[in-house]
């Protein structure tokens, strides 16, 4: 049985209800290669300021920016990549198990949008399998 | 600091122009559809972040060429290159105060070409419930449509 050490700061109800442990493989862009774990900060932890902005316009809640965006699907993961350049060049594919914390699947504009709410004591650059260059 | 863009200064953006909706989501709002108050919608793809300051690349598009871009029939960066009403409004977004610092109206051209959208990037997402045409249908006048209501004595 697994059980997670969430972040202080998460709220009570974060991860929500409906997440589940994390498992298989997944896709994030990163900027590091290999992955730093500057490549691993959610909104709310980078920049604090726009997550409580996006809360506010109700655009999501507060544990949503406390999580990672995450593709299951490799070409959803480049596709952004290549929409949105600067966010990072690489994409990184991770293999996520119970002790990585937990993922659910959300609205990104793409149906392999997952969010990722990483155990606090995770390393993230852990679980990195291979990083490709775009 | 995010690097200084040519083109014409106008009026910023009001600060409580309304999101409809949140298209793309990545750590974030990545694009998102907003309307004004005279009905106009923009696509706003965003652009950069140097941690203080977002920069967000809007585009006026009338409801025939969103459902193009939307649907993938137009690629992103054909719509941006060949903007409807002939231009792009690259906005700069203040995070301490949520609210833009500084509008320029401009073309792609003015835009570092490695950091646009990739020319084959397409969507393939349906168009948002209660999106319908903006009322006339014509292009809209910036430097009335974008000043703030002011406020009450």
């Amino acid at each position: 049985m697994v059980s997670w050490n969430w972040p202080p700061d998460f709220p009570e109800d974060c991860p929500p209800e409906q997440a589940t442990p994390a498992s298989g493989t997944y896709y994030r862009i990163v900027r590091n290669d290999p992955p730093e774990s500057s490549d691993f900060v959610s909104v709310y932890h980078l920049n604090r300021r726009r997550a409580e902005i996006a809360i506010k316009r109700g655009e999501r809640t507060q544990c949503e920016t406390m999580g990672l965006s995450v593709y299951a699907n490799r070409n959803d993961a480049a596709a952004n990549a290549r929409r949105f350049k600067n966010i990072g060049d690489k994409i990184a594919r991770i293999t996520l198990r119970a002790e990585s914390g937990k993922t659910l699947k959300t609205d990104g504009g793409y149906p392999s949008h997952y969010t990722w709410w990483k155990e606090e004591s995770f390393e993230a650059s852990s679980s990195v399998q291979s990083v490709e260059n775009l | 600091m995010l690097p200084q863009i040519k083109g014409a200064k106008v009026p910023n953006l009001p600060s409580e122009f309304p999101i409809e909706h949140v298209l793309c989501y990545y750590d974030g709002p990545r694009l998102m559809l907003q309307r004004c108050e005279d009905g106009q919608l923009y696509l706003a793809w965003w652009h950069d972040d140097d941690g203080a300051v977002e920069r967000w690349i809007y585009l006026p598009v009338s409801m025939e060429r969103l459902r193009a871009i939307l649907s993938g029939k137009m690629t992103d960066r054909y719509a941006m290159d060949n903007p409807e009403d002939g231009y792009i409004l690259v906005v700069d977004v203040d995070w301490n105060n949520a609210a833009a610092m500084r509008t320029v109206k401009t073309t792609t051209a003015a835009l570092p070409q490695e950091t646009l959208p990739h020319p084959d990037v397409r969507l393939h997402i349906p168009i948002p419930k209660g999106i319908c045409d903006p009322p006339d249908n014509k292009p809209a006048p910036i430097p009335n449509l974008h000043i703030a209501k002011p406020n009450p004595a």
